[in-house]
């Protein structure tokens, strides 16, 4: 049926029906200010959500001041402020390890060997899986294996050091934990040098090196043979290490 | 009162007069000079205030353009920041009026949004007398395990949110359909935090960086971090 003025719609119907033409009239006239009314609304509901919303603007930096010289300052108020600044500043600056530091990046997998803003070393690393070990039969003992997160100190360093395996190395594999201590001595496994830092946790390297970058350990930071030898030559016992 | 006595105090009065003398001709320190102090000096403080917490906090530089990644006063790692904008709500085509003091204070209790899907494994140890299973199971680098998107949020404490935008958010990828859904989530998520109290953003703090490294901070922001915009006026 063509959509026009009415007199077409009177021209093309039959005289002889005048009420179903009425009707059809009456539906195509509702149905226009039906889609009128739609329209207009799509067209305010864009306009109003054009108005909602953020609008971003470029964040300035301030304008650069120069700091008054303490020889200016002759205020009892203005000399105590000028003394407390220098507290502060070196409060800050002691916080920051005069020599090498370690940063590990748990997640993604790095390890940073810094001096001040220097990096010195990036290597790619292997933090904790972050699998859980429950112990069976009636044990109650179960282990996460997560790189821990915080501040640690480097508080020994070993070479060719030797794995003594703990009870979840042995539970792992289905395997009943041993009777003697020298049943639990690996060689080899830590590779040729560990850096203890606290709870069972070391950098250590590992004989599986193609799963660099994955999350692979049992919590330990497993790293590649080289990067390794220049992270335990270069970092001294007492090096703080930040793990997030 | 004897001779050598009144000399002293002559001389006594002639020394403390020169001295008001002199003390009357210094100026006084400027008002601006002490206010910057004291602006300084509260900023310091803030400085010091996170880095003797035990929260990780990030620090945004609008000068240098970076953002940085810290604990206990040292930076654990650096992300060169490509823009830097402020976003005000605005309903209606009414703007709102930013918090008081927002870029003075620190925002606590940061939490990513959306967030960080972290699923455990669990080792299913053989039991006594089966093999192990001599298929070991490769595990998924970073990328894999944690996707990260490509556009997230910090949303802190009092309404206040970090936006990361990657580098590679807007360039086309993906068919004419997935970037036209992609748009239209965008403007219905900006469209609900504008209009909805309870996911109102007071202001937020758009921040692009690489891409590649956007979605690194994306897996390993520790929770709850603090954040602090640095205005030093050196």
């Amino acid at each position: 049926m063509p959509i026009g003025e009415e007199g077409q719609f009177e021209a093309a119907w039959p005289a002889a029906m005048p009420a179903r033409r009425t009707v059809v009239l009456l539906r195509y006239r509702v149905r226009r200010r039906w889609l009128w009314l739609l329209l207009a609304s799509v067209i305010v509901g864009f306009i109003l959500g054009g108005g909602t919303g953020y609008r971003y603007r470029p964040l300035a930096p301030p304008p650069l001041t120069e700091p008054p010289s303490p020889a200016s300052l002759t205020s009892r108020e203005a000399k105590g402020l000028a003394r407390e600044q220098r507290q502060l500043r070196d409060a800050l600056d002691r916080k920051v390890p005069r020599g090498k530091y370690i940063v590990i990046d748990r997640t993604n997998n790095r390890l940073y060997l810094k001096q001040r803003q220097e990096v010195l070393l990036e290597a790619i690393c292997s933090a904790g899986s972050g699998m859980v070990l429950r112990e069976g039969e009636g044990g109650k003992r179960t282990w996460t294996f997560d790189t821990p997160q915080g501040t640690f100190r480097v508080l020994s360093k070993t070479k060719n050091p030797v794995w003594k395996k703990p009870d979840w190395a042995f539970i792992e594999e289905g395997l009943p934990l041993p009777r003697s201590h020298s049943e639990r001595i690996e060689y080899g496994t830590l590779g040729e040098f560990a850096l203890y830092f606290g709870d069972g946790y070391m950098i250590h390297g590992t004989l599986y090196e193609r799963l660099l970058g994955r999350n692979v350990s049992h919590g330990c930071v497993r790293l590649g043979r080289n990067d390794l030898r220049t992270v335990y030559q270069a970092a001294p016992v007492g090096t703080p290490i930040y793990v997030y | 009162m004897s001779h050598s006595t009144a000399r002293i105090a002559g001389f006594t009065l002639l020394a403390a007069a020169t001295c008001g003398l002199f003390a009357a001709a210094a100026p006084p320190d400027d008002a601006a000079a002490i206010e910057r102090l004291r602006h300084e000096n509260a900023r310091l403080k803030r400085l010091a205030d996170l880095a003797s917490g035990d929260d990780f906090y990030l620090m945004l530089d609008p000068r240098k353009r970076v953002l940085q990644l810290m604990y206990e006063g040292v930076v654990l790692n650096e992300f060169p920041v490509l823009d830097l904008a402020l976003g005000e709500r605005r309903v209606l085509f009414v703007t709102s009026d930013l918090p008081e003091g927002w870029e003075d204070q620190i925002w606590d209790d940061g939490q990513l949004d959306p967030p960080r899907q972290v699923r455990r494994k669990e080792i299913i140890p053989p039991k006594d007398g089966e093999p192990a299973d001599p298929v070991e199971e490769i595990p998924p680098t970073p990328e894999e395990a944690v996707p990260a998107p490509d556009r997230y949020w910090v949303r802190y404490a009092d309404g206040r949110s970090l936006e990361i935008v990657g580098d590679l958010a807007d360039e086309p990828s993906g068919g004419l359909l997935h970037r036209s859904s992609s748009a239209v989530r965008l403007r219905l998520s900006d469209l609900a935090a504008a209009l909805l109290p309870s996911r109102a953003d007071a202001l937020r703090l758009r921040v692009t960086l690489r891409d590649d490294q956007a979605r690194a901070l994306y897996r390993a922001l520790p929770e709850q971090s603090r954040f602090l915009l640095d205005l030093s006026s050196r």
